[in-house]
């Protein structure tokens, strides 16, 4: 793939999406990182609406579940139901350790979960799994 | 035997022989109509009570059987003596007068001791009390007095009997604490104790013949006679010797929840029924004021357990972005640190640190009763060995002894359990002074329970502390002395509490210590 690949996180911690981009920024994929703080916007921009009517379909989407608004669970049941949307992978990154939101994520049809580490060389380190686990190792479908 | 006394009798002149030891034969000597003489002389020798006839002498004339046994002497022994011998000594006197006044006054016929007890002397100087009539005729010019004298001892002995009986019941009826109240078989009331007229507010007379209803309240005020009726008519008992909770009414109209008891008596062809009433309005309050306590209680618990929880997580949060932009920092301009620069981010990092284990442990106290799991069967062998396991590390690096007596099984949460023992054994390694560490695991069986100790050699604790350091953050050291949150044995507490048992630690300052809990024994695993 020649093209940048095209990440979406959805987070409202501005400390998270930071330590993402510069755990990122170690690895070595190019790619270009979108930001949302909250479910609503993160519909808008899969939906292309409104200020993102020219942004690009994402290729993978890391999604926390607790958000303002409009919150991960219902965003991903949106996605997941949406023929246009739904083959987009998933991410889950949270720091809930609950079962009750493992499983309902994966009932949801969420393609991973992933526990945010509270070490930054952990943090960083799932990061980059993250990153070359979807950007190398899998093939994404063609967009 | 057959000996003859000589007495002048109307027509017939008869005495009544028996031989020392016991009355017998009567025999009769006729002088003239012979056979109604026979025949009261027959109903004399066979009354059961004595009869005894003296002359105006106050000499004793006739003495049948009856009199024989009853004051223990042979009739001939009796016959000629004066009756005095048959009074006791202190109603002599008085005696004497009433023999004057009786024979002035000529009544003839005159019970005696109705009014006030009268006594009479056995020959064996015995004193026993008697109802007595006495009867005078006029025969042949001389006055004879009869009497006929009832042995009332055994009367007696059983009025006194009902006496003290009546008595002491009474004394329970009028101080008894609850209401006692008896009623007939139309539900008119028949007693009213103290306590009922404290309970209910009426007088005994205002209520005594009224209907007992007026105590209930509707509907058990219109449904009462109901209830009697039908207990006439079909007997079946719904509250008789069962008891139940009702509602009582005071005079004043005001009510009261009341705890009746209901007997059933039969006099003859009569029913009484007894009921008893407690009072249970303090009760009541005090169970309601329980159950809001208690409710009040666990309410908090969760609520604390929530906020713990969800403090816990939320404070994670933060945490994590201060520890990692602290770790960001170092990684890309640590080498430009100054030493000043340096120490204060150590103390960052520290600070951190421990604010991380705090909010741990306070997450794996709030987990104890939030996220326990069932009780099953946990073998204690096992769970201390995994225990040791875990801590090889600590436990080389000091050098520990440490040694495990075999455990018994128990019903309870093993990974509990086993944070629980580790908990323990940390602290028992952590606080061990200079000396190697050396620490006993044992157990004992007590009365229904198991008793494990956790015994080590180390810098011991004041008494004084022996409850604060189960207190959640309590601790009895600084940092630097020995590092730890405060929260280990608050946790071991709460999960021992939480499996019915308790703890507690023995120690004496630089003699060690010895930390002990209790397992209930259970039969089965329960939730």
């Amino acid at each position: 793939m020649n093209r940048p690949l095209e990440l979406l996180m959805v987070e409202d911690n501005p400390a998270d999406v930071r330590l993402t981009r510069e755990a990122l920024k170690e690895g070595n994929i190019s790619n270009t990182m979108h930001v949302v703080k909250d479910g609503v916007e993160a519909m808008a921009f899969l939906r292309r609406m409104g200020i993102y009517a020219e942004v690009a379909k994402p290729d993978l989407i890391l999604l926390d579940l607790n958000l303002p608004r409009m919150d991960g669970r219902e965003v991903l049941a949106e996605i997941k139901s949406d023929p246009e949307l739904r083959r987009i992978p998933v991410v889950i990154l949270t720091t809930s350790r609950a079962k009750s939101d493992v499983f309902t994520s994966y009932d949801l049809h969420a393609n991973s979960f992933v526990v945010k580490p509270v070490d930054l060389e952990q943090f960083f380190a799932v990061i980059r799994s993250i990153e070359s686990f979807w950007f190398g190792t899998v093939t994404l479908p063609p967009g | 035997m057959g000996r003859q006394t000589h007495s002048t009798l109307n027509s017939a002149t008869y005495s009544m022989s028996s031989n020392e030891s016991e009355p017998s034969a009567t025999s009769f000597v006729h002088q003239g109509v012979p056979e109604s003489h026979e025949r009261l002389m027959g109903i004399i020798a066979s009354a059961t009570d004595a009869i005894i006839t003296v002359d105006d002498q106050q000499r004793i004339t006739v003495f049948n059987p009856a009199a024989e046994r009853m004051f223990r002497c042979a009739a001939s022994a009796a016959i000629g003596q004066s009756l005095e011998r048959f009074i006791p000594m202190r109603f002599r006197p008085a005696h004497a007068e009433h023999v004057r006044r009786f024979g002035e006054t000529g009544v003839t016929n005159r019970a005696m001791g109705a009014q006030r007890p009268l006594a009479a002397l056995r020959s064996d100087g015995v004193e026993f009390p008697v109802e007595a009539t006495i009867s005078q005729v006029v025969v042949g010019g001389q006055t004879l007095f009869t009497a006929i004298v009832r042995d009332i001892s055994e009367r007696r002995r059983a009025e006194e009997a009902l006496r003290e009986s009546e008595g002491r019941l009474r004394a329970i009826v009028e101080t008894a604490v609850d209401s006692i109240i008896t009623i007939d078989e139309r539900g008119a009331i028949t007693s009213f104790n103290p306590a009922a007229t404290r309970m209910f507010g009426y007088q005994p007379e205002e209520v005594l013949g009224k209907n007992v209803n007026l105590l209930m309240p509707e509907p058990y005020h219109a449904e009462h006679d109901g209830y009697l009726h039908n207990y006439r008519t079909t007997q079946i008992k719904k509250i008789i010797g069962i008891g139940r909770e009702v509602i009582g009414r005071r005079k004043d109209g005001s009510q009261f929840p009341m705890e009746l008891a209901v007997s059933e008596t039969r006099l003859d062809e009569r029913r009484v029924f007894t009921g008893i009433v407690r009072d249970i309005s303090e009760r009541k309050r005090a169970d309601a004021s329980l159950a809001r306590q208690s409710e009040e209680l666990a309410r908090s618990n969760i609520e604390l357990e929530r906020f713990a929880y969800v403090a816990s997580h939320d404070l994670q949060e933060p945490m994590r972005t201060v520890r990692s932009f602290a770790q960001l920092l170092q990684r890309r301009y640590g080498e430009q640190f100054s030493g000043e620069a340096e120490e204060f981010f150590r103390f960052i990092t520290d600070g951190v640190q421990r604010m991380q284990s705090l909010i741990n442990d306070l997450l794996t106290y709030s987990r104890v009763s939030s996220q326990g799991s069932a009780f099953a069967s946990a073998d204690c062998n096992e769970i201390v060995s995994r225990v040791l396991e875990n801590l090889r590390a600590s436990i080389e690096g000091q050098r520990a002894k440490v040694d495990v007596t075999p455990l018994p099984k128990v019903i309870g949460d093993a990974t509990q359990l086993g944070q629980l023992f580790q908990n323990l054994l940390v602290n028992a390694i952590k606080f061990s002074g200079q000396r190697g560490p050396e620490i006993q695991v044992h157990a004992v069986e007590n009365d229904g329970e198991w008793r494990f100790s956790v015994k080590d050699n180390g810098i011991g604790i004041a008494p004084e502390y022996f409850e604060r350091i189960f207190i959640i953050f309590q601790r009895l050291h600084t940092i630097e002395e020995y590092a730890g949150t405060g929260i280990g044995l608050a946790i071991c507490k709460k999960i021992v509490e939480r499996h019915g048992g308790r703890i507690g630690v023995e120690s004496e300052v630089g003699h060690g210590s010895t930390f002990w809990f209790t397992i209930p024994k259970r039969e089965k695993a329960r939730i």
